[in-house]
């Protein structure tokens, strides 16, 4: 989990970065899929990692 | 020689005193946050699911389950039969969920006067559940133990969520007046932190601090909030077209630009507002023609009788004047907020607030006319 949150705040980060050099130009509309995408994969990391757990 | 002294004696049960008073402590076993409703349903002897449907119909109204339960956790025992149990993944989501609900709850009853019967208490049980439920997520301890241990955790989550607060208002003021560069940069260091954590251990905390740097600056970025150019509130009433300017440009407050007392000659006049969070009113007079385009991240534009509102909305009011008479075009720039053109300043805005109600002014000295906003809930009178 740790390890996809982190990663999932680089890919932020880095999109953040983009937009505020002015290489992208961020709406909420286009926001919105990365932010989705990142919460599922840290929740599908979260799973996956308690399902090991289990088992 | 005595007869009885030979008898064995055989040793008598005490005699049966007073019954223990029943005493009300937390479950340790039966409950869903700080088995508070666990340790009713015990006490009374009714099903605990019942007294939680009665604490949230209490919270729901006014938020008085909310003083109870949050007074309960804090003065009322754990009865220790069970140690807990280690917090799962499943329950640290739900516990996010839960603070970062109890934190947007908070703030809009603050902001709006939401409190009900529980009166002033309300904020203080807000205070305290949401800095019970933080420090249940960022440390998996639960609120069990004795009164001074929840209250000890309450205390370092509300610390904590204070601190993040701070954090989040750093980072929108810093994104907003050009440091985006670098908040981004520490989000990204954040991030590669906790990569580096999950192969090497602990820094699971930093998640926390990550986020509240990094939402603040994604919300500036996705609205296109510019807070340079000043906050507060600014009015502008040129006489004279030489003491009008092309562009008019407020960080943050209420910008009215008062054009009512300048004669525009024939022809075009370029004007751009810029405004990065609040309210932008242009004034215009009678026998001026406007044209407008506008873009707002998140917030609402209304022109005369029409407007637009929503997030991401790209306004566009194209309008001709008729053959030797003024035209006004206006750029607007919106971050967070309202941009409003109109003939008369109404107080609408003032008193009542941002309401999407069709003004009855009309762009009336306009020969034509073709407008359009990309955004949901655009409407042309």
């Amino acid at each position: 989990v740790s390890l996809t949150a982190g990663l999932a705040l680089v890919v932020l980060g880095a999109v953040l970065l983009l937009d505020r050099t002015g290489t992208v130009d961020l709406t909420f509309s286009s926001l919105a899929p990365i932010a989705f995408a990142a919460v599922g994969a840290i929740l599908l990391a979260s799973g996956l990692s308690r399902g090991r757990r289990e088992r | 020689m005595n007869s009885t002294s030979d008898t064995p004696v055989t040793p008598q049960p005490p005699e049966p005193g007073p019954p223990a008073p029943r005493r009300f402590l937390r479950s340790s076993s039966d409950r869903v946050l700080g088995g508070v409703c666990g340790g009713l349903g015990r006490y009374f002897g009714i099903d605990s699911t019942l007294v939680r449907i009665a604490f949230i119909a209490l919270a729901l109204l006014g938020g008085t389950g909310l003083v109870i339960y949050a007074a309960a956790l804090l003065l009322v025992p754990d009865d220790g039969e069970n140690p807990p149990s280690p917090t799962s993944t499943r329950d640290r989501a739900i516990v996010a969920a839960a603070a970062i609900a109890l934190t947007i709850a908070g703030f809009a009853l603050g902001l709006f006067g939401g409190f009900g019967f529980g009166g002033a208490l309300v904020p203080v049980a807000f205070i305290a559940l949401a800095g019970l439920a933080v420090w249940w997520f960022v440390s998996g301890e639960r609120p069990s133990g004795t009164p001074g241990d929840v209250a000890r955790r309450a205390l370092l989550g509300f610390g904590l969520l204070l601190a993040c607060g701070a954090l989040a208002a750093g980072s929108f003021f810093a994104s907003g007046l050009g440091g985006g560069v670098v908040v981004a940069a520490l989000v990204v260091t954040a991030g590669a932190g906790l990569v580096a954590a999950a192969f090497v251990g602990g820094a699971r905390w930093l998640v926390l601090p990550a986020l509240a740097i990094a939402l603040p600056l994604a919300f500036v970025s996705a609205a296109g909030i510019d807070l340079k150019g000043g906050f507060g509130d600014r009015n502008e009433r040129p006489a004279t077209l030489a003491e009008l300017h092309n562009s008019y440009r407020l960080g943050a407050g209420e910008l009215v630009l008062d054009l009512r007392d300048l004669k525009l000659p024939a022809g075009d006049r370029r004007l751009k507002i810029g405004i990065g969070a609040g309210h932008a009113l242009v004034l215009v007079p009678d026998d001026v023609c406007v044209a407008s385009t506008a873009s707002v991240g998140m917030g609402a534009v209304a022109v005369f009788d029409r407007d637009g509102a929503g997030i991401d909305v790209d306004w566009s009011d194209g309008r001709r004047a008729p053959a030797g008479t003024p035209r006004l075009v206006v750029d607007g720039d919106v971050g967070l907020g309202f941009l409003e053109i109109r003939h008369h300043d109404d107080g609408r805005f003032h008193d009542r607030g941002f309401r999407r109600d069709i003004a009855s002014e009309r762009n009336a000295a306009c020969a034509t006319t073709t407008a359009s906003a990309k955004a949901p809930g655009a409407s042309h009178g």
